[in-house]
């Protein structure tokens, strides 16, 4: 079982890229991730559901313009959205106050559903979809490594932008990892295990997993001091930005703009 | 007189935990030579490559690198002296690229860029990954990301390469590319080589003298042929001969064959059985 979510889990981080011949493709880096995080903060930034929609169809037009298959984006977007943005979202029905649509009636105990609640669950859950729609599509559509060197370009902390990089590179050996202990695990175990049993076992693999994770980090290290590593990332990269990249930010500042007045101008109505 | 490479004196190291992993370690390497420190799991091989290139200080003794003492004001000129290439890949390559990955020793060193370039792309070359430089690690085979660590390490251009278990983990096909790699790059730079390794059928084929190291004491040092040819130490190390000398060895027990020297190699091998046939021919 956890073998099998963890393979799931390593056939979607392993596609990572789509060809090089689509619009965000051929954006700068930098560019991209400026007008990308432009759209985020607008996302953020409102309360109502119709700018969100507005974001999430230009998530989905700079999709489909990047030449990646619909389907797949949705996959990809949408797994991470029932497990964490439902769940934290759930209660909302139930406590915020406003007018009732169903009522429910357990002995003394009487649940209610508002509206208000139900569009702050929708609305909630929809932010957190455009937003990860709009960082994937990013993913996918640079490489990992000019990311990284956007963000410095960007003057992010030198110690997180050497995070993010190393992050990047390991998760997929932890993933791995994972993965081939619990089919070693899972080869051993000739009955099926109780709840209890699995949970245990799973609590041994973290356990071991961490430590495994721990003594890698010591030993790359090391290995990084072995080539003169003193503490400072240095980049071959020069970028340079061109005409499409001023067009393509230029259109992301507009969109983030008319989604902050649809919401605060009150255009949409 | 040849030139000494990297000497150690009275080294000893002992780790937190109070575990003694090296005990008054005397080590002389000349210039340009190919050594191999053998020994089984757990010798101390690993510690031993890890002072050499100044990781790890040790407790007592001193390490000299070209006549420089290992301190930590020259650390630095040390580690671009002396390459270090871990037994894992994985631990030495963590750029989301190869090429970034390449690149990260000839920037630390603070080369101009064109140098830096100029020096990857022949590293790449040399263990023929230059079709691979935009991959990220993760998509290598073991043999190429053990081709690729070695890349990332021989772009610094050190005059001393230390290599953890270099045949660990890879095919035969893989480990016969190693073999011509390492050749290659002692005969094309003259690279001082150090290997650490248990593997005794790779010893002969890169390793002109040994030291064989076990539970942390230099327990013997001599040629491949002095070493291999002592039952007693080999059972004293945990280690055996290599196939070819165990086959001769074997041949020469059964006294109908007089045998010069014994092979440790498949072409020394080669060449001891073509003379005898050629002997007995005339």
């Amino acid at each position: 079982m956890l073998g099998s979510f963890l393979k799931t889990f390593q056939d979607i981080l392993y596609n990572e890229r789509f060809s090089t011949y689509g619009v965000l493709q051929q954006i700068d880096p930098r560019v991209k991730l400026f007008s990308i995080a432009a759209l985020v903060l607008s996302a953020v930034a409102v309360r109502t559901i119709t700018p969100l929609l507005i974001v999430l169809v230009t998530a989905l037009v700079f999709c489909a313009a990047s030449r990646i298959p619909l389907r797949f984006f949705f996959l990809r977007t949408t797994i991470f959205i029932p497990i964490f943005a439902c769940m934290i979202s759930l209660p909302l029905p139930f406590i915020t106050p406003g007018v009732a649509l169903a009522n429910f009636e357990y002995g003394k105990l009487v649940v209610v559903i508002t509206r208000e609640g139900l569009y702050r669950a929708t609305q909630f859950t929809l932010r957190v979809w455009v937003c990860v729609s709009l960082s994937v599509l990013l993913i996918l559509t640079t490489r990992f490594s000019r990311l990284i060197g956007a963000m410095e370009s960007f003057r992010f902390p030198r110690i997180l932008v050497t995070m993010t990089a190393i992050t990047y590179r390991f998760i997929f050996l932890f993933i791995n990892e994972a993965y081939r202990m619990a089919l070693a695990r899972e080869s051993r175990s000739i009955r099926k295990l109780g709840w209890r049993e699995n949970v245990r076992s799973l609590a041994n693999m973290i356990a071991t997993l961490f430590i495994r994770a721990h003594e890698r980090g010591e030993r790359v290290y090391l290995a990084m001091m072995a080539r003169g590593y003193t503490g400072t990332l240095r980049s071959l990269d020069n970028m340079k930005y061109v005409k499409s990249d001023w067009i393509f930010a230029s259109i992301s500042i507009l969109i983030s703009l008319a989604v902050l007045s649809v919401e605060y101008l009150h255009l949409g109505g | 007189m040849s030139e000494l490479a990297l000497e150690m004196n009275c080294v000893t190291h002992v780790y937190p935990d109070g575990y003694m992993a090296l005990h008054d370690i005397n080590l002389k390497i000349t210039r340009g030579e190919k050594l191999a420190i053998l020994g089984p799991n757990g010798a101390g091989k690993s510690t031993l490559l890890m002072i050499m290139n100044g990781l790890y200080k040790p407790s007592q003794g001193k390490v000299t690198v070209s006549g420089v003492p290992v301190n930590d004001e020259n650390l630095s000129a040390v580690r671009r002296d002396v390459g270090l290439v871990f037994q894992d890949p994985d631990d030495q390559l963590f750029s989301p690229t190869l090429w970034e990955d390449v690149c990260f020793g000839p920037l630390n060193m603070g080369l101009p860029k064109e140098q830096v370039r100029e020096r990857s792309i022949d590293a790449l070359k040399a263990v023929g990954l230059e079709g691979h430089k935009e991959k990220p690690p993760h998509h290598l085979s073991a043999g190429e990301k053990k081709r690729a660590a070695i890349a990332t390490v021989i772009a610094m251009h050190p005059k001393i390469l230390l290599l953890d278990e270099p045949t660990a983990n890879l095919d035969p096909r893989n480990r016969f590319e190693l073999t011509n790699l390492l050749r290659n790059l002692h005969n094309n730079y003259h690279i001082t080589l150090i290997t650490a390794t248990h593997d005794v059928n790779f010893v002969p084929e890169v390793a002109e003298r040994i030291y064989v190291l076990n539970k942390g004491h230099v327990i013997a040092e001599g040629l491949p042929r002095q070493i291999f040819s002592s039952p007693k130490l080999m059972s004293e190390a945990n280690l055996e001969p290599p196939i070819v000398a165990r086959l001769f060895n074997a041949l020469a027990e059964e006294n109908d064959v007089q045998i010069g020297s014994i092979p440790l190699t498949v072409e020394e091998a080669l060449h001891e059985l073509r003379r005898k046939i050629f002997l007995r021919q005339m």
